[in-house]
């Protein structure tokens, strides 16, 4: 047991050494008994005492019996995302990226189409008119014959 | 029960003396170390330390007991609404945010919970208004905690009081002296260094000492009277 502590029982402390000394007397496993003999003491003199009650011992076995509390646990509040300026401006930036990297991805769809026509220009136009008589179910046909007869 | 007879009455007239000699400076906020003391134990539960929970239970658990034993007469009915109001407080930890001392936001919640209670049983609670709240928190005497006062605890009661005494008149002048300038006239630490004539810093030492005292000799006894409950 430590003179601190009997002093703190007394709020007989500085107010900068307050926090500290909770700190560190409280992670000593017998603050608490050591309060309550300094209470039953006080009753005692004063001529309050009536009684050794387990009483605080019942209540702290209830209130381990509940979830401990943790202050900012709170995930409604956690998702709330306060919208200021410099977020405007992050969101911004996003999505001028995810434009540029779309467009630049759309840009090169289109090229993909170009070495076909290559492709096409190169074969003779009696195998190309054998294919084509031969799908003529397909889409392609109707686009490319055009093209070929021009 | 009477307070015990320690040291003369005269030390009481210093008393008043030094209580008068107290001046605040103007504009110099008085700082209050035992609101101080409680706000940090709350935020230290507020952070889910409930050893710092355990030590406002043990600070205020008795005078909750007092104020509410004001509304209702059952010891154990009183026992129950004193659990349910501390349980009550700590689910509602992370509402305090100190702009009131902690135990008056007990106490509203103690007697609100004891409302409650007695509205319950279909008694009708006694109203209390703002006044009487702040008498009551402040009050000392009163209806006390019995343990159902059976010829047993009674003497066992007798004993722990018999014990206290004893090592009292038992201990060095300094710090029997000490002890009953600070249990039973109150007086702050600087204010019983100048009864005593000697550094603050002895005046913590003696009421710990003999405090340590005491408490070596009641422990088998309260550990007895606890195996018996």
């Amino acid at each position: 047991m430590t003179e601190k502590n009997s002093s703190l029982f007394d709020n007989e402390i500085k107010e900068e050494d307050i926090r500290s000394l909770i700190s560190s007397e409280i992670k000593k496993p017998n603050m608490r008994s050591q309060w309550f003999y300094y209470q039953t003491i006080r009753d005692v003199v004063r001529g309050e005492y009536s009684g050794s009650s387990n009483l605080s011992k019942k209540i702290m076995a209830a209130i381990d019996e509940e979830p401990t509390q943790m202050r900012g646990y709170s995930p409604a509040k956690e998702l709330v995302v306060d919208f200021n300026f410099y977020n405007w401006q992050l969101v911004l930036g996003f999505a001028v990226f995810f434009a540029i990297v779309f467009a630049g991805l759309n840009s090169k769809n289109e090229n993909t189409v170009i070495p076909v026509q290559l492709v096409y220009e190169e074969m003779p136009v009696e195998i190309i008119n054998a294919h084509f008589a031969n799908t003529s179910s397909t889409a392609n046909y109707f686009v490319q014959t055009t093209f070929i007869n021009k | 029960m009477q307070p015990l007879k320690i040291v003369q009455k005269s030390n009481r007239m210093y008393n008043t003396a030094m209580m008068e000699k107290k001046v605040i400076a103007p504009n110099q906020k008085p700082v209050n170390p035992e609101r101080a003391i409680d706000q940090i134990l709350v935020e230290k539960s507020q952070k889910g330390d409930k050893k710092a929970f355990s030590i406002l239970v043990e600070k205020y658990h008795k005078k909750l007991f007092r104020l509410l034993s004001r509304m209702v007469r059952d010891q154990s009915e009183i026992e129950d609404i004193v659990q349910d109001s501390f349980i009550k407080a700590y689910r509602a930890i992370n509402n305090f945010r100190g702009d009131s001392a902690f135990y008056t936001w007990l106490y509203r919640i103690g007697i609100n919970t004891a409302k409650n209670h007695l509205v319950a049983l279909g008694k009708r609670p006694k109203a209390m208004d703002e006044v009487e709240i702040e008498v009551i928190e402040n009050f000392e005497s009163g209806y006390e905690m019995r343990n159902h006062d059976t010829p047993e605890s009674i003497m066992m009661n007798q004993e722990i009081v018999s014990a206290v005494s004893e090592t009292i008149e038992s201990l060095p002048a300094e710090l029997k002296e000490a002890i009953a300038l600070r249990e039973m006239d109150g007086l702050s630490y600087d204010e019983i260094a100048e009864i005593m004539q000697c550094p603050i810093g002895t005046v913590r030492s003696r009421i710990f000492r003999a405090r340590e005292a005491i408490a070596e000799k009641l422990k088998p006894l309260i550990e007895e009277s606890n195996n018996r409950w």
